[in-house]
């Protein structure tokens, strides 16, 4: 009742205020008329009372006034007046407020992207219940004798024998779940989609806590046999995307890779895998297929083959000590007793003895587990600190420009003061300007966000396309708002404190209303053009860096002759071909490719060269004091690998036809080196995944990267079709490298129209893809850093610009008293020289901080490269010199009669 | 601004926040126009507080937009509208507080100063 009541008054007060002034009215004359009458009664006349009782009123407007201020809500009115004031100076300011409100949209936009991306991919937790509990397993030590597929580093993949083992001990406190990403082919009976799909094991869902959007979730009735497995569960947005939502898909056959599997579920939506940076859309029992090939996934019952990330949920209650130590015991056991064993007499003891005592560690899993070669962490921090340093050069130019303004408004401002506009009334003010920047710019910053986002999503190497949506998400927004309004208090609230200070008196007395002096003003000014440089010159710098680090990479001795090569890779199994089927394939592409006209040679090879991956295995030999064990690359390979791709043999032979594929091998200089073979390579016996003859010595060439160490390697002859169901093919030619593409297009076409061609390109694109990493660095970091130093241009422009302005005067006296030109000049040309130096020595301390931390992506320079440092300080002095140039004009300009006239 | 009275005129400032109390007060007993409680005032205080009209319609004003005091607008004797101002309950609760308050403040003050 008496809130309603209030609220109403609130309203009436607040918005009819027509009616508060006609009560108004009627109050007065009413106090008036009873005043002059009681007057009158009194004794007084008529018009004496009249006059009497207006004077006891104290004047109608006054009364009336004092009325109006008691009831007007002054925060809210000041507030409306202050905006409204805003809105007209800006709109009057056209290209103040546009190049304003661009510039901070640009770097809240540029954030909001990076961050949306970094967020998505790095700062979220798995999305199912208490990813806290979540732990990731790995044993680092070593690996004697084996393959290892995928991310060998770090011991973060073990075999299927001992996930098994583990499970079946049951260690309390924690149970464990085990996956593979695969390359699925996916099909409901029409063409055939490439997408990624996990092999999880029984204990995958159950363990992460999930709940099926559909049907039900694969469970421990699902991967009860080696071999087998027929359910498939479809992840949330795989269903919607192919199969529309539609709840008839359960129950429905989906081809995998060959296999026909049930539909059985749908898992919630958002999740797709808990491996960073990669989107599965199909779950498969891990069970899925029977071992068919020495080098296929899932490969279930070889302790040598280590393929299989782990990871396990921490029991309600339980420690991580404790299950760390109840499941140590168990895993030390299987290695004492089952793994070891067979490593006697094949692996020096020492290294059996570090194999006996290998650690089982669990890491927070929170986040899932890191797939990716190189860590993409790097790679976004430095993105997000090069975008967050082209933020604070929007705003450190936004504040910039605010100050000139207000520089020019000072005498406003100064009036405004003697008027009694307390401190807190003005800086109201400016922040309603700053505010009315900076929420538009909030607004464009999303589309400009939006945008970035495309732009990243067109290719980040080693951020996969399908890692990340591209939409900003809430939380993105909020940041972007956020952002927005802080940056808009900075910009607002440094000049205000600045402006506000400057004495109205000394203002006036000085000038006149014109201009101000103010010597914090232009410390203020000066230092933020400082800063800017010194941000810009970071950036230079590092552009610097990253392009001379791409030209080495590009000078780089592959070790091979990329030339006049080209390559596709091809998986008939992909397509549901059988191992035959497959082994006919490539017999026939290798004859029919060696056949086309031109060609000087053709090949193929198991991985890829230079595709990004490698088979790895520890070669051993027998010396003088027990084993000699390195670990080393493996490829298979087919006859002619060698001289199509220009690797020199050193000594021996080349692999045959009739070459066995178990018992004979090439091997690369630096693993003859490793392993101590002495010059006479050729004939000796070692051991590496088999026991095999060396028949050939190939000179040292890159295998797995461009950037990286040549790594000890060795080569088998490769069985087509028989170990691995895919393979990479090598094409040298005489031809131009586009007419060499398409004839071999079309003959493979004609071999076989169903299977696809995947990564078909010249050997020189493969290299580029290789480095496509340090090319997009190197591309992001130049953007970046125009950018800066375009902001960085304007900023001291700005400063010097206003600078001349303000000491017109005193330049005006000088020409007065005959100081020549060049002395004016060098007025201006001193400040930029002040500002330039320390902002480049500043600049470089940042550009060798920030080039420490992107330490991993450069190659073959140093952070504080003096070429990179010394380029970007003429790239920068350049850009000064630019930005002085008209200032230093107009000062050189000044006509002493005009200006000392005003005065 | 409204002149501020000297207190060597014999006339005191009216203390902060008594005039609204002085006001409730006054048209607890019968609804009552502007100029009215302004005579009351007078009459009561027996001249010690100077109410001028520039101070009375602002709190009188405030008071109706917090909802304390509500307005009639009726004819009054001569045929010229007048608005008389009457107590709500909102009103009439705030001023029972505040004269609870009131007596607490001032007998507080009162025993301190006799006890000095």
């Amino acid at each position: 009742m008496t809130i309603l009541y209030r609220i109403r008054a609130l309203v009436r007060w607040l918005f009819r205020r027509d009616e508060v002034e006609q009560a108004l009215d009627t109050d007065l004359n009413d106090y008036l008329e009873r005043s002059t009458a009681e007057k009158v009664r009194a004794g007084m006349s008529e018009a004496e009372a009249r006059r009497a009782a207006r004077i006891e009123l104290g004047g109608l407007e006054q009364t009336k006034e004092s009325v109006r201020v008691a009831l007007s809500f002054a925060p809210i009115d000041n507030t409306l007046a202050d905006l409204g004031y805003a809105l007209r100076t800006l709109r009057r300011q056209k290209t103040f407020t546009t190049v304003t409100v661009l510039t901070l949209a640009l770097g809240i936009g540029v954030n909001v992207a990076i961050f949306s991306l970094f967020q998505q991919i790095l700062l979220r937790p798995l999305p199912v219940p208490e990813p806290e509990r979540l732990v990731n397993l790995s044993s680092p030590g070593p690996r004697p004798s084996g393959l290892s597929y995928g991310s060998p580093a770090g011991g973060t993949v073990f075999n299927y024998p001992m996930f098994r083992d583990l499970e079946r001990s049951q260690a309390p406190f924690i149970r464990i779940a085990a996956h593979r990403i695969f390359d699925a082919s996916l099909s409901t009976g029409e063409q055939a989609r490439r997408e990624t799909g996990i092999y999880v094991s029984g204990s995958y869902f159950p363990v992460l806590g999930l709940q099926p959007a559909l049907g039900r979730l694969l469970g421990p009735q699902d991967d009860g046999v080696d071999g087998q497995a027929d359910a498939v569960v479809l992840s949330h947005s795989y269903w919607q995307s192919q199969f529309g939502g539609d709840p008839d898909a359960i129950g429905r056959t989906l081809i995998v890779n060959g296999g026909p599997l049930r539909i059985v579920g749908v898992a919630p939506p958002g999740f797709h895998g808990t491996t960073i940076g990669t989107r599965a859309s199909v779950f498969v029992p891990i069970t899925f297929r029977p071992v068919d090939a020495q080098f296929a996934i899932p490969n279930h019952d070889n302790r040598r083959y280590w393929w299989l990330p782990l990871f396990a949920r921490l029991e309600p209650g339980a420690a991580l000590e404790e299950a760390a130590a109840a499941l140590n015991s168990r895993y030390r056991s299987i290695l004492n007793e089952v793994e070891a064993p067979p490593l006697t007499g094949d692996v020096a003891p020492a290294v059996i003895e570090q194999f006996r005592t290998k650690p089982l560690l669990l890491e927070p899993g929170a986040y899932g587990q890191s797939q990716l070669r190189a860590p993409m962490r790097d790679r976004l921090q430095l993105l997000l600190a090069v975008s967050g340093t082209v933020l604070l050069l929007c705003c450190a130019n936004v504040a910039g420009l605010v100050l000139l303004r207000g520089a020019a408004r000072s005498g406003e401002i100064a009036v405004r003061a003697a008027m009694g506009a307390t401190r807190g009334r003005l800086a109201s003010l400016l922040l309603a300007e700053s505010l009315l920047l900076a929420l538009p710019a909030a607004l464009l910053g999303l589309p400009v966000a939006l945008l970035t986002l495309r732009l990243l999503a067109s290719g980040v190497p080693g951020v996969p396309t399908a890692a990340f949506d591209v939409a900003v998400s809430f939380g993105a927004a909020v940041v972007a708002i956020t952002v927005a309004v802080v940056s808009a208090l900075a910009c607002g609230l440094l000049p205000v404190r600045s402006l506000t200070r400057t004495q109205p008196g000394k203002t006036l007395q000085a000038h006149g209303v014109r201009q101000t002096s103010g010597k914090r003003v232009t410390l203020f000014r000066t230092a933020l053009a400082t800063a800017q440089i010194a941000l810009s010159m970071t950036l230079l710098a590092m552009t610097g860096v990253f392009a001379q680090s791409l030209a080495n990479i590009a000078r780089v001795d592959l070790g091979f002759d990329a030339d006049s090569v080209v390559t596709f890779t091809i998986s008939p199994d992909a397509s549901g071909y059988s191992t035959e089927e497959t082994a006919r394939l490539f017999h026939r592409l290798e004859d029919e490719l060696s056949s086309i006209p031109g060609v000087t040679a053709a090949a193929m090879s198991a991985v890829a060269l230079l595709g990004g991956g490698s088979l790895d295995t520890s070669a051993s030999v027998d010396g003088a004091d027990g084993p000699v064990v390195v670990r080393t690359h493996i490829n298979s390979v087919g006859p002619g690998f060698f001289r199509t791709l220009g690797i020199p043999l050193l000594a021996g032979r080349d692999f045959v036809e009739t070459d066995s594929t178990t018992d004979v091998a090439v091997i690369n200089e630096r693993l003859a080196e490793r392993l101590g073979l002495g010059s006479d390579v050729v004939g000796r016996r070692i051991r590496a995944f088999n026991d095999v003859e060396i028949i050939g010595l190939v000179a040292d060439a890159k295998d797995v990267d461009v950037r990286g160490e040549i790594e000890p390697q060795v080569f088998t002859r490769h069985e087509p079709g028989g170990a691995l169901n895919s393979a990479s093919f090598y094409i040298r030619g005489a031809q131009s490298p586009e007419s060499l593409l398409n004839v071999v297009r079309e003959t493979a076409a004609r071999l076989d129209p169903i299977v696809p061609l995947a990564n078909l390109r010249t050997m020189q694109q493969q290299v580029g893809e290789n480095v496509s990493t340090e090319r997009y660095v190197a591309a992001a970091s130049t953007a970046f850093a125009v950018l800066a130093t375009a902001l960085a241009g304007l900023g001291l422009y700005g400063v010097l610009a206003y600078s001349v302005a303000q000491r017109a005067r005193e330049i005006g006296l000088r020409v007065a008293l005959g100081a020549p030109t060049k002395r004016i000049r060098a007025i201006v040309l001193r400040q930029v020289a002040r500002i330039a130096v320390i902002g480049i020595v500043l600049g470089t301390a940042g550009a060798i901080l920030l080039g420490r931390a992107a330490q991993s992506l450069l190659f073959g320079v140093e952070a504080g490269d003096p070429l990179a440092l010394a380029a970007a300080a003429v790239a920068l002095i350049a850009v000064t010199l630019g930005a002085a140039y008209i200032p230093a004009r107009r000062a050189s300009r000044v006509d002493p009669m005009s200006v000392l006239r005003y005065e | 601004m409204t002149r501020q009275p000297k207190e060597s005129d014999g006339k005191l400032n009216i203390p902060q926040g008594t005039l609204d109390l002085m006001i409730l007060t006054i048209v607890r007993r019968e609804p009552l126009h502007g100029y009215g409680i302004a005579q009351r005032l007078k009459a009561l205080t027996q001249g010690t507080f100077q109410i001028n009209p520039g101070s009375l319609f602002p709190a009188l004003y405030a008071l109706e937009r917090d909802g304390k005091l509500r307005c009639e607008e009726r004819p009054s004797e001569n045929n010229r509208p007048a608005r008389f101002y009457a107590l709500t309950a909102f009103g009439r609760k705030e001023l029972e507080q505040a004269e609870k308050r009131w007596e607490r403040v001032t007998a507080a003050v009162t025993s301190v100063l006799q006890g000095a």
